[in-house]
């Protein structure tokens, strides 16, 4: 056999070779993409579950607390308004329909001429509506207790809408998409890290993006002030509202 | 002879280890199948060795042919939502068996003369 045929032979047989094991590789490589999650991440997510679920108990204690004050109350008419009326500024709190304030965060989105000269591009603002509404999921999932988007609060029927280039709305109200103050409070650390990648998203439609902490406890969050006329929902249970 | 494929592969797959390279999961499919075209004409080449008709240029252009032919089909079919790549692999194994059957067969007889003399 010539040598050129050994040399053709041996060559193919090479490629074969690694071809095999790139194969091998591809389907017996882990998955890290999905599933395969590392102790460190685990630990982290035992402490919170922890903590929720020492959240729930002590929730089912005041309940219970809460119950039983109701049952001795109810020979005192005065004390019992009274419990009731502190309870329905909770869930006002929980709903939104009441200002709160604390520490947090106010993040500024203006356009911005250093952005646009670095390539960003404004006619991509068509979609701020989506990023905003984007931002705020982040926020909330990154421990915001309240939220606002240039003093309108953003509750369960909140809307963010672009109409046109010099128009959005929030809460069925105009703001000027130029210049956006969002006031978010709670966990500031945790919200800064939730925000890490929205600069760049509002850099590319030439907007610079600030955040500012408060840490005085006095960043106002106002309340929901839209009225709401329940037509189509009713509590379940109930035959009329 | 039959140990310069075998040195081949077992570098290639050292290699390989080596370098340690990977391709995304969603194509495994067609270099499986590109590997049972390659695999054949390995085969292929070493029965025309045995054979003494080995012809490099045809064993190298089968090579690449048939490989890209395989993984070729295997994408039609993926597209047109036909499992192509099944007509791939009856043919190739096939061929393969065949092969490796002439191989077997080429090597007996070459081994026979040896038994008698001795």
């Amino acid at each position: 056999m010539e040598t050129k045929h050994k040399v053709s032979l041996f060559m193919v047989s090479l490629l074969l070779g690694s071809m095999l094991t790139v194969q091998f590789s591809t389907v017996h490589r882990p998955r890290t993409d999905t599933n395969v999650v590392d102790n460190v991440q685990l630990n982290a997510e035992l402490a919170t579950e922890k903590d929720r679920q020492k959240f729930y108990y002590s929730e089912i204690n005041r309940l219970e607390d809460q119950v039983k004050s109701y049952e001795n109350k109810q020979g005192n008419r005065d004390e019992l308004v009274k419990a009731m009326a502190d309870d329905l500024d909770k869930v006002k709190t929980l709903a939104g329909v009441k200002p709160v304030k604390g520490n947090g965060i106010v993040i500024t989105i203006e356009d911005s001429f250093d952005a646009i000269a670095a390539g960003g591009d404004p006619s991509k603002a068509a979609s701020l509506d989506y990023y905003l509404y984007q931002l705020i999921n982040y926020l909330n999932g990154n421990e915001a207790q309240a939220v606002a988007v240039d003093n309108h609060r953003i509750v369960s029927l909140s809307s963010i809408r672009m109409i046109s280039q010099n128009n959005l709305q929030v809460n069925a109200v105009m703001i000027d998409p130029k210049s956006i103050t969002i006031k978010a409070v709670g966990n500031i650390e945790q919200m800064k890290i939730g925000m890490n990648l929205f600069p760049q998203f509002f850099r590319e439609m030439g907007k610079d993006f600030k955040i500012t902490d408060v840490t005085n406890g006095n960043l106002t969050i106002p309340a929901y002030d839209t009225p709401v006329e329940f037509k189509y929902a009713q509590p379940e249970g109930d035959n009329k509202l | 002879m039959i140990w310069i494929p075998v040195i081949g592969l077992v570098l290639g797959v050292l290699l390989g280890f080596s370098f340690n390279l990977y391709i995304p999961l969603q194509y495994s499919s067609y270099l499986s199948i590109a590997i049972l075209a390659a695999l054949d004409t390995v085969f292929g080449g070493i029965r025309a060795s045995l054979e003494k008709h080995f012809d490099s240029s045809v064993f190298i252009s089968g090579f690449f042919f048939n490989t890209l032919l395989a993984a070729l089909l295997a994408f039609i079919g993926v597209q047109l939502g036909v499992d192509l790549y099944l007509a791939a692999v009856f043919a190739f194994g096939v061929r393969l068996f065949n092969n490796l059957a002439s191989i077997r067969r080429l090597i007996v007889n070459r081994s026979r003369p040896h038994e008698k003399n001795s």
